[in-house]
């Protein structure tokens, strides 16, 4: 019984390859695995072998020409076997000029259903879920009219776990941030390597800039493009930061500490650092540099418009429980929508806080004139050599901005190193 | 009917003849003594001239159609060429009656209309008005061109070169035209000089002139309106009604005797004796002469005369004759005015319906010829200077057709973009249209309002229960609500329909106004649907609100010409000179068979240049009526019999009693669902959230229902949006499946979710038959189980569920082989 080699479909998107070569020539043998011929898609030139054996009986297509996938290409049987019932039939539709109106009865050829053969029915909903699940929906029985795989067949499918799916694969398509390539070959397993992110949609909407979120893009832009910026990263003991803020957590609601934050904490140290290094607390403008007697702490606050950053006044003279309420004040009004122009001016250094977003470091974007930003990060622990042994010691993450234009590297390191033993005794430095 | 006017069978059956008045036949006799004391020797002159104007600016595009060029200069015009050479007494004598305040409106013949009335104007007006009209118009774009031409002696002679120019830069489809070329040949207009749209639509301008005149006389405005129409168009149904409609014994029984009387319109029959080629006289009709149509309408006859059409003073006689009864509230009036055309229809004519010594006849006859003797014989002119003024028309026309017809001078639009798009409607909001207080018989807060105010606003009670609907304001107060509230904002709005008054509409939506507003301001019209569109297109063209009804949605075929190329039409044919406030009501029937049921909004959906409303709950009715009512552009509103004592029972806030609107083109979500999304028009709506209530309960589905509300225009954004989320979308509607306006939405939506869905969108319209007796709804409108069915067959086949109809995909192909 003669049988027919077909173009291999290699994968989803093609739909078509050219033949390159015959490597068998009509009349001899070949033997399944044997190589037939070889052919191009728009990707890569591939070699096809036979998939049965006996005498190649027909060529059915020439080199150099295209053929749709799963067209038949050659036939291979027993020598003097009829090819007949094998030619390609690529012609879905009958000539233009065929009389098909003259429908005799009899004469009226069915209409073959080309589909029905070989192309599974899929909504394209469906078909979308089930190539972003790693479903192979060849495999799944259509639920809806007429057998159309629809969506609560692939739904059905996943809960089966029909998909060959490596755990980790599965948690990231289970996330819903990835989805699996589009020409990802069907039915083979899928793992990490084979996943994408999900496009955005929301990026395909566009918003036209307004109102703050002008002025913040703008700043931003301004802000790299007229500084040197530099970020230098250390991070500091924690120990003492966390047993203060306990402790100050616990105390009596009536002494109004226990609203104090880790963050209070920080924006009092640097309040209390800064002054000693007066080439950060200064402003730069027109190439003139303006050294801040006063520290006017800014304190990045992210709201539902966007980034704002108010201004605590005067901070160096705060005590811990009045800088805490300023910084609470400050932030909520910015939240509330009711904060004064004024108070988000005139900052001489500012301070950006993503610890409690679980970030370790990052590099804050200077707010010029200003010389220096602070970023603070998460507290996370950090094996430290101590007599001999490695302790895991809880480190907060601290990330300084510079204007490298006006500001040195050493400075800004030494201040970090202040800071940071001023952290690390945080519970002295609010007692001095 | 009125219950002031009695029938009294006694004088019903009492014998008697009806005696007619004569109807005179060119009766004018010329004395040349007492023209020359009425009229100047110029303005003799200036009649001899603007005649030969016409013709040389006929002849022009009639040399350019048929060979290709005229005097050396080689055109080929695309557009169409009806020429009026012949015609050019019976134009240029008209005019010498007329002001600039009076309304000339015009058919597919008549350029020599057109520049008889502006040479008219531009000699009545004063030069300065002359130049910013000049200068406005188009934002000066003519006169820019007129201008690189020549230096002009005067303005006047400037504005002449000016007029002639514009009509050829429209004529021939030029930016620079009067209407940017969108009118063309047929559609030339000029509003500042009372030249109102001309209709390629024989008989067009019957209705919409008798509109425009029904606008002067309710809102006191000056002047006479003139329908120029040819003799064919006395047999269109929609002219005849426009005659009884200007007829009406009601401007003197039941009017303000203070507002003057009958509409001040003049049915100016230019009587050329051939339509294309058919024959009123003799073939086509039996009336003889065409005067004679007058008896037929009113005792006075219309006044009606025939005159003679080759003598510009026997017109001009009759026509200021007839003004003077028109302004004193006695028309309508008729005129057959006898005249003759030499040009073929169009330039395809061979004339075969004539003879050709017929024309030679005619020819002997002149008017041109004739007048110019007649200024000679009684020392007006001299044959040399007669020589002279044709030298000096045909430079002239020359010089303005050569700028015409250059692209450089003259550009077309560039309609490559949208700017013809953009003309398609002006979207504007006014809350009234002129600034008088308006007309009413009771202060707002003494009528019918105060009973609609103190009714429920919302169907149901805090409980949940359904309210009684007396006692509960209903979709067709939420439109009366509408309908009052403008009416006392706007003193130009005016609605008719029939039974209107004193009935209150055949579904009571007006209860309450007749008390509420004098007769000029709601008045029951004859049976002439075609009238009622056509003089509301008229009354909003020339600047007032108008509000027609249509009874039945089924009679709009009775007001096709109206609705498809006359309501529609004029803002964009005008390059959005004018606008179009019109709000054409019209109630969808239910139960009253197959010539009273049916839902034709898909129909005027075709239409380009129509708005159109479909509100279903009664918060929807008010708030898009409000929401049309302040609009400049022609909404077709539907209505629903359905709904008509419906209260509100989907909007919480129920129908508030102070004005809102709904934004226009926005789809109203009715019930949130995640399984799949049912979008209505109309009606259908309150069947679908039936569907949705049981395809949750027996089928825990979470069905999404949205009421379209606006077919054009229509916001997709939140369609798409939700058949995104559910992937499956049916669409119903009353109207019939073929062709219904929900194929155009499956297929917007299908191109725009296409990834998204699980299966094609689905449409469930009524069935393609008559629309069957009442007992048998079930199985012709679209119902809850219909709409199941659908989603069983086409989308989501339901677990153990047992059809009821055959919705299946294979039914959609065997009902269009049917034909069914």
């Amino acid at each position: 019984m003669a049988e027919a080699i077909i173009m291999p479909k290699l994968g989803n998107t093609v739909e078509s390859a050219i033949i390159l070569c015959w490597h068998v020539a009509v009349g001899d043998a070949v033997s399944a695995g044997d190589l037939l011929f070889e052919i191009e898609t728009d990707k890569a030139t591939l070699e096809i072998e036979s998939t049965a054996d006996g005498v190649l009986l027909a060529q059915l297509c020439a080199e150099g020409e295209e053929v749709p996938v799963l067209s038949n290409i050659a036939v291979v049987g027993r020598a003097g076997e009829s090819v007949a019932d094998f030619a390609p039939s690529r012609q879905s539709f009958p000539a233009i000029n065929e009389a098909s109106t003259a429908s005799s009865g009899a004469g009226r050829a069915a209409p073959v259903d080309s589909a029905s053969a070989e192309t599974v029915r899929i909504s394209p909903r469906a078909r979308n879920l089930a190539q972003r699940k790693g479903i192979d929906y060849q495999a799944v029985t259509g639920s809806g009219p007429g057998g159309r795989i629809i969506e609560r067949d692939i739904e059905a499918a996943l809960r089966r776990g029909a998909a060959k799916v490596t755990p980790v694969a599965q948690a990231m398509l289970d996330s819903g941030d990835y989805e699996l390539a589009a020409d990802h070959p069907r039915g083979r397993r899928v793992s990490k390597a084979d996943l994408l992110p999900v496009a955005d949609e929301s990026a395909e909407k566009s918003t036209p800039l307004a109102g703050m979120r002008k002025t913040i893009a703008r700043r931003m832009r301004d802000s790299l493009q007229s500084t040197a910026q530099l970020t230098l990263n250390a991070s500091a003991d924690a120990r003492a930061l966390q047993t203060f803020r306990r402790r100050l957590k616990a105390s009596e609601a009536a002494l109004g500490l226990n609203v104090i934050s880790i963050n209070d904490l920080l924006l009092f140290a640097v309040s209390r650092t800064l002054p000693g290094f007066p080439a950060l607390n200064a402003l730069f403008e027109n190439e003139i540099i303006y050294p801040q007697a006063a520290i006017h702490l800014a304190l990045a606050v992210d709201t539902d418009r966007g980034l704002m950053a108010p201004v605590i006044r005067h901070a160096e003279s705060l005590t811990l429980r009045q800088l805490s309420a300023e910084a609470r004040r400050l932030a909520e009004a910015c939240r509330a929508g009711t904060i004064q122009p004024d108070e988000l001016k005139g900052g001489s250094f500012t301070v950006s806080n993503l610890g409690a977003l679980g970030i370790e470091s990052f590099t804050p974007i200077l707010n010029p004139p200003q010389v220096g930003i602070l970023g603070v990060g998460a507290i996370n622990l950090k094996p430290v050599q101590q007599d001999g042994d490695v302790a895991f010691i809880p480190h907060i993450g601290l990330s300084l901005t510079i204007n490298h234009q006006v500001v040195d590297g050493a400075p800004a390191a030494r201040f970090l190193q202040q800071l940071s033993a001023n952290l690390a005794q945080i519970d002295l430095l609010v007692a001095t | 009917m009125p219950k002031s006017l009695t029938i009294d069978p006694a004088e019903a059956r009492r014998p008697a003849i009806i005696r007619a008045p004569e109807i005179p036949v060119n009766a004018y006799v010329s004395d040349p003594a007492a023209e020359a004391a009425c009229y100047s020797r110029a303005a003799l002159v200036d009649v001899y001239r603007d005649m030969l104007l016409i013709r040389e600016f006929e002849t022009a595009l009639d040399n350019f159609k048929k060979q290709g060029a005229y005097r050396g200069i080689a055109y080929n015009h695309a557009g169409p060429a009806h020429l009026s050479i012949g015609q050019e007494a019976a134009a240029v004598g008209q005019c010498l009656a007329l002001d600039t305040g009076d309304f000339i409106l015009g058919s597919h013949r008549s350029h020599g209309e057109i520049l008889a009335k502006g040479l008219a104007a531009i000699r009545q007006l004063e030069e300065t008005q002359l130049l910013e009209i000049m200068e406005r118009y188009n934002g000066g774009a003519a006169l820019r061109v007129v201008e690189s031409l020549d230096d002009f002696a005067d303005s006047r002679s400037l504005a002449q070169a000016w007029l002639i120019y514009g009509t050829y830069a429209e004529i021939f489809a030029r930016e620079t035209g009067f209407n940017r070329g969108m009118g063309g040949s047929m559609h030339t207009f000029f509003p500042p000089f009372g030249i109102m749209p001309n209709n390629a639509i024989v008989g067009g301008s019957a209705d919409i002139a008798l509109g425009m005149a029904l606008f002067k006389r309710i809102n006191r405005k000056p002047g006479i309106v003139i329908a120029n129409i040819g003799d064919s168009s006395i047999a269109s149904g929609p002219v005849w009604e426009a005659l009884n409609f200007a007829a009406m014994d009601q401007y003197h029984t039941l009017w303000d005797a203070e507002l003057g009387g009958a509409p001040p319109i003049l049915f100016n029959f230019m009587n050329n004796f051939y339509g294309m080629g058919g024959q009123p006289q003799g073939e086509t009709a039996g009336f003889g002469m065409l005067a004679r149509v007058g008896l037929a309408v009113n005792a006075d006859a219309m006044r009606s005369e025939r005159v003679d059409g080759y003598n510009p003073l026997a017109v001009a006689d009759a026509t200021r004759r007839k003004k003077a009864l028109l302004l004193a509230g006695q028309g309508p009036a008729l005129l057959d005015v006898v005249t003759y055309r030499y040009s073929g229809h169009s330039p395809s004519d061979a004339s075969s319906y004539r003879g050709r010594d017929e024309i030679e006849m005619w020819r002997a006859h002149d008017s041109i010829r004739g007048f110019g003797d007649y200024l000679c014989a009684n020392g007006h002119a001299d044959s040399a200077a007669l020589e002279g003024m044709k030298t000096c028309t045909v430079e002239l026309i020359v010089r303005i057709v050569r700028a015409a017809v250059d692209l450089d001078l003259s550009p077309r639009l560039d309609a490559s973009g949208d700017a013809i798009g953009g003309m398609m409607f002006s979207n504007e909001r006014a809350d009234a249209l002129d600034e008088r207080a308006p007309e009413t018989l009771q202060a707002k807060e003494d009528s019918r309002l105060k009973i609609t105010s103190g009714k429920h606003r919302f169907g149901m009670d805090e409980a949940g229960a359904p309210r009684p609907k007396l006692q509960t304001v209903t979709y067709a107060e939420a439109i009366f609500e509408a309908m009052l509230h403008r009416f006392y904002e706007d003193p130009t709005m005016i609605a008719f329909g029939e039974e209107n008054r004193d009935w209150g509409g055949a579904f009571g939506a007006y209860r309450g106004l007749t008390e509420a507003l004098p007769y000029h301001r709601l008045f029951n019209t004859p049976i002439s649907e075609a009238a009622i569109v056509g003089v509301a297109v008229g009354y909003a063209l020339a600047g007032g609100r108008a509000v027609p009804e249509l009874m039945y949605c089924d009679f709009m075929g009775r007001a096709g010409d109206e609705i498809f190329n006359q309501m529609a039409k004029w803002q964009a044919m005008s390059a959005n000179a004018l606008r179009m406030p019109l709000v054409l009501r019209v109630s969808v029937g239910m139960k009253y068979g197959a010539q009273h049921s049916q839902d034709w909004s898909s129909i005027v959906a075709h239409i380009p240049g129509l708005k159109v409303y479909f509100p279903a709950t009664p918060y929807d009715a008010k708030g898009m009526l409000n929401l049309a009512l302040r609009g400049t552009d022609p909404v077709v509103f539907f209505e629903s019999q359905r709904l008509y004592n419906q209260p509100e029972t989907l909007f919480a806030v129920g129908v508030p009693t102070d004005y809102y609107e709904i934004d226009e083109g926005e789809p109203q979500l009715h019930r949130r669902g995640s399984d799949i999304t049912l979008i209505t028009i109309g009606a259908t709506l309150y069947r679908a959230l039936e569907a949705a209530e049981r395809l949750d309960a027996e089928h825990g589905l979470s069905a999404e229902v949205i009421d379209a509300r606006f077919l054009n225009p229509l916001n997709y954004a939140p369609l798409v949006d939700s058949a995104k989320k559910t992937g499956k979308v049916l669409l119903a509607s009353d109207a019939t499946e073929r062709g219904s306006f929900l194929h155009t939405m499956a297929s917007n939506i299908s191109q725009l979710a296409f990834d998204y869905l699980d299966g094609p969108v689905a449409v469930l319209g009524s069935r393609n038959w008559i629309t069957p007796p009442a007992e048998l709804d079930e199985s012709f409108f679209p119902s809850a189980d219909g709409m199941i069915d659908m989603i069983h067959r086409r989308l989501l086949p339901l677990p153990g569920y047992q059809p009821r109809s055959d919705q299946s995909a294979a039914s959609i192909s065997q009902r269009a082989q049917a034909g069914v």
